[in-house]
Parts: C-alpha cells; structure tokens; sequence
C-alpha cells in the first residue's frame, strides 16, 4: 500500500543557506538576479523553503516588501506533490501580514497565460502591464529566455495584486 | 511582408452583408453584440465586416472592424466552429486587406479572462499594448447582457488591448 506523492506532508520555513538558495535559483531561472520593477541581488530579498519530511526540498519562494506590498518574486514547485505553491503563496501573504503589507504583488510574462490563468483564478487582480520590460530586464539579467510559453517571445511584464 | 495565405479550395474571403449572423454570434457568446474597443463600443452591425465562407456560401469565420485613423479597430474575430484555422486563415487575410487601405496597424481588445485568444494573437505577430483595467465593468451599462464570468469561469473585468503593425 503505498502512499499518492501528490498527497506528501511538507512544511514551510525560512530559507537562510544563500548557497543552497543561489543553486536552486540558477537552475530553476538561470540567475539569482530578479526582475520585479526594479533588479533585486542575493541579499535584497528573503526565501522561503517547503520542505517534506525527509528534509528534502520540494519547493522555494522568494519575497521583498516596498511599503505595503509584499512582492512574491519567485514561486516554484520542483516536486509533484500537490499544494506547495499555494503554500508558499500563502506563506508570502502571512510574512506580508506580519509586516504590514497590504496586498501581495506577482509577476509574470506576456507569453505565460498558464500563470495568468493560475493567479487570477485565486482571486488575483491584473494591475499594470508594462510593454516591453523584459527587453530591458535583458540588459542586466542575460539569462532570461528569448522565446517563452507556446513559442511566443518574452517582452512584456504582467503585474497582478490581491489584497492581503 | 505580405501574410497572404493560399486558402483552401473552395473557401473565399469577401464583405459579410447578413451582419445579424455576427450580431447573434456575439450575443451568443458574450451576452452583447456591443464591444469594447479602447475607449469606445461598438455594435458589430453598424461597423465592417468580413469573413470567410466555403464553398456552400456557410460562414465560417468573421470580422468586424473599423478603420480608425490609420489603424484598424478588431472588434470582433472569431470562427464559428472549434480550431483555429480558419481563424488564423482569418487573420491573415485581414492582414493584407489592412495593407490594401493603408492601415498602419490592427488593434484587438481580449479580456482578462480569455488566455486562448492571448495565446492566439501573440501567436500571430500581436504584442501587447495596453492595459485597461475595470473597463469592461465600467462600460457594462453600454453593453448590457455582456457576461460576467468567461473562459474556465474567470471573471472579467479588464481589457487588454494588442496591436500587429502593417
């Protein structure tokens, strides 16, 4: 009788090992540096780790707070187990809390509608588009992919909010 | 470049004169036969329209569009069946008559909702443009029946706008 690994318990903690952390971001995105308005360095901003068990890491996140929006620059599951980008989503809106945050911001890109539909069916809003934005990201952060989602290139950023 | 695609045999693409067939599609489909388009609406019996029809004269995809200084206004694109080809066939088709009035470019309204139709212009040379937000709420009262809730049951609110330069 074995168990689903969709159903695996997992747990969220802070995530302080920067080595760890850079390595998991490199290969998840190539680069540590993030895009979200302005470029945020290692350092700049905090992450989070969903972890099973066993201690093996099943998923990240990483956050920063500008005044009163926490921003989520990165959620990413690497496992099959169901629910721990939600978790880590939640997680983010929690700290947001604790830091009086108002609203959680996310990001993405014109060519990613499987993320566009995923956040706006939690509830998220879109809330700005800026045309053109990740040409410019480009110039600094020159890991990012020309050619994203369903073949279509990468330009545009996407902003959506909900209220905390 | 010229996106002319050779169409398959049989099917032509010409003025559609019987506007109530769009007209009733789009009521259908999203409650109103009235659109928003940038700041403006528009009821797609009052404005051009063409299609492309096979060869037992059947209507198989429409546009309804109006020229707007220099760019022409996407009100509507849709085929009446499942599948994109005669949508893409569509496209390209109003790509070129674009070129033959002397269009600079061509700007299509999605809503926030619909991800098939983001996937599809950005598939057919379309960049974002604009983003509206709440505008498709705030001109419910001109466009009264217009649905709430779209694809996958997401609620719409927002328009954005994408443009293909000629």
């Amino acid at each position: 009788m074995g168990t689903d690994v969709n159903e695996t318990p997992f747990k969220i903690e802070p995530l302080t090992d920067t080595d760890l952390l850079k390595a998991l971001l490199a290969r998840r995105w190539g680069d540590d540096l993030m895009m979200f308005g302005r470029t945020w360095k290692i350092g700049e901003y905090e992450a989070i780790v969903a972890r099973d068990d066993n201690g093996e890491v099943l998923g990240i996140a990483t956050h920063a707070v500008q005044k009163t929006t926490i921003l989520a620059l990165t959620v990413d599951n690497f496992s099959a187990v169901r629910g721990v980008g939600k978790a880590l989503l939640d997680r983010i809106a929690e700290i947001g809390r604790e830091k009086g945050a108002r609203v959680i911001r996310v990001l993405t890109t014109n060519d990613n509608t499987p993320s566009l539909r995923y956040f706006q069916k939690l509830g998220f809003r879109i809330v700005a588009l800026y045309p053109g934005a990740v040409m410019i990201y480009r110039t600094v952060a020159r890991n990012l992919p020309e050619i994203g989602v369903d073949g279509i290139p990468v330009r545009d950023a996407i902003e959506l909010e909900i209220d905390l | 470049m010229k996106d002319r695609g050779l169409l398959p045999d049989g099917v032509v693409f010409r003025a559609v004169d019987e506007k109530q067939i769009i007209s009733d599609f789009m009521t259908r489909h999203w409650g109103s036969p009235r659109m928003l388009v940038g700041m403006h609406t528009y009821d797609v019996t009052e404005i051009e329209a063409h299609g492309l029809f096979d060869a037992a004269g059947d209507l198989l995809a429409f546009a309804s569009w109006k020229l707007r200084d220099r760019t022409i206004v996407l009100c509507a694109l849709h085929a009446l069946r499942e599948g994109n080809r005669f949508a893409t066939l569509l496209l390209g088709e109003i790509k070129a008559l674009a070129q033959r009035i002397g269009a600079r470019s061509i700007r299509s309204m999605v809503t926030n909702d619909n991800m098939p139709a983001l996937v599809f212009y950005q598939k057919n040379g379309f960049r974002f443009a604009t983003l509206y937000v709440g505008a498709v709420d705030a001109y419910r009262p001109v466009m009264p029946g217009m649905i709430t809730h779209g694809h996958l049951g997401l609620p719409i609110h927002d328009a954005l706008e994408l443009e293909c330069l000629i």
